[in-house]
């Protein structure tokens, strides 16, 4: 496509690239060539349209008088009374939102620290009486006369040596049945942080119709302590008190701790 | 969600009370937007407040509505404000000469001639393709041939006169079907 003359000579005058000559020369052209003018027009329009040159300049000076107009002063002023209130009404809330957040950190801050130190307390206190209370357990030494096997001899030593994992492979892997054996796998659960399988190792020993099966009820409650269950420590606590069982003064102390 | 024309006319009427609604509505935005490129929350203030007055102008000489919702309206008429502005520092920090100050309410008068025409570019432009849209901008912003060579990596000078050309007469064609042409012609 080969650009028409007429638009190209247009087109470098709008975008002012004629030498003054050439624009003289140009302004002639235009005036006599009727097809010339009528695309110099069409120029013009888009040039007011997409140009950043303002030719419109009766809008212009109708738009700076009702600028000036007491109309707009009345609105500069509504607008300025408007703006007033809103920043008054936004520093308010500011403010408010700044006490908000400096009282919720104050009551954050105060809740943590009573949150941590009751924790603490009753941790810790669950912890002393736990603690008291397994100085008061005795652990048997012999592990059972019937059976041979040098493993089950062993441990108490086991015990003693904190292999828990070993104790609870050994008995794991008998069919013994002794009050012996329920105490120590209890106690090995308990050791390793298992409480749900000391637990349920100590409630299947107070059903046995072993001798020492009310026994078990002193392990449960230890059980209890370690775990911080508070109340069913208490529980048990009492009802080793009720019915006497084994350690139940001792009880009567956990109790009296307790509360 | 109120209508565009109800700020219009509260805006004519110069009711604070639906003004001061306009704050705390469109304010937030519009300061984020000042604040974000190079502003303070004076100039957002400055903008906001001239847009206001801007549009109450218009509507006054001549009442017109909005289509669409008022608060995208206004928040563009917010940022070609700020545009302006930031164009016209610009030129400040880069012309050693001293600039006269011109009065204020031809400035706002020019801004508002500015918006009118923008609204109407971007009414023309968004019926082109994306490349007319690029090369006729350039042409208008007399960015000479050889540059857009260069940009719009056209092969020769020739080559982008064809395409000026080219686009420019689909863009007259738009123009000419355009309901507005009568008054354009009058430009």
């Amino acid at each position: 496509m080969i650009v028409d003359k007429n638009l190209e000579l247009i087109a470098r005058y709008f975008r002012d690239e004629m030498t003054i000559k050439e624009k003289e020369g140009f302004k002639q052209k235009l005036a006599k060539d009727e097809t010339l003018k009528a695309m110099f027009e069409e120029e013009k329009m888009l040039f007011a349209i997409f140009s950043e040159e303002n030719r419109q300049e009766e809008e212009k000076t109708l738009y700076t008088k009702l600028f000036a107009s007491q109309d707009t002063n009345n609105l500069k002023n509504a607008i300025a009374k408007a703006s007033k209130e809103y920043h008054k009404k936004t520093k308010f809330q500011v403010r408010q939102r700044k006490m908000i957040y400096t009282w919720s950190a104050v009551a954050a801050v105060v809740l943590l620290f009573v949150t941590l130190n009751f924790y603490q307390r009753n941790n810790n206190s669950l912890d002393s009486i736990y603690n008291e209370a397994y100085t008061k357990t005795s652990l048997p030494q012999v592990i059972s006369r019937s059976n041979d096997k040098e493993d089950l001899h062993n441990i108490p030593v086991l015990f003693g040596q904190q292999k828990y994992n070993n104790i609870l492979k050994v008995l794991n892997e008998t069919s013994l049945r002794s009050a012996t054996a329920y105490i120590y796998k209890g106690m090995s659960y308990l050791a390793l942080g298992k409480e749900e399988n000391a637990l349920a190792v100590f409630e299947k020993f107070t059903k046995t119709d072993l001798i020492d099966a009310p026994k078990g009820h002193w392990f449960k409650l230890l059980v209890y302590l370690k775990a911080n269950k508070k109340q069913n420590a208490k529980k048990e606590a009492q009802y080793i008190v009720k019915n006497k069982l084994y350690n139940y003064k001792e009880a009567k102390k956990v109790l009296a701790a307790l509360d | 969600m109120q209508d565009s024309n109800f700020f219009l006319k509260a805006l004519a009427n110069g009711n604070s009370r639906i003004i001061g609604l306009m704050y705390s509505q469109f304010f937030p935005k519009v300061k984020r937007f000042v604040l974000d490129n190079k502003g303070q929350t004076t100039d957002a203030e400055d903008v906001f407040q001239q847009a206001l007055l801007q549009l109450s102008v218009r509507y006054k000489a001549k009442p017109f509505e909005i289509k669409g919702a008022f608060e995208g309206y206004f928040f563009t008429v917010c940022k070609n404000l700020w545009r302006r502005e930031l164009k016209r520092q610009k030129k400040w920090v880069t012309n050693a000469k001293v600039v006269e100050l011109v009065d204020e309410n031809v400035d706002a008068a020019e801004a508002l001639l500015m918006q009118k025409r923008w609204e109407l570019m971007q009414h023309f432009y968004e019926q082109l393709s994306a490349n007319c849209n690029k090369v006729l901008k350039l042409y208008f912003e007399k960015v000479p041939f050889a540059k857009i060579v260069m940009l719009m990596e056209y092969s020769s000078e020739s080559v982008a006169r064809q395409r000026v050309f080219k686009c420019k007469k689909k863009l007259i064609k738009i123009i000419k079907q355009d309901k507005r042409f009568e008054q354009l012609k009058e430009l």
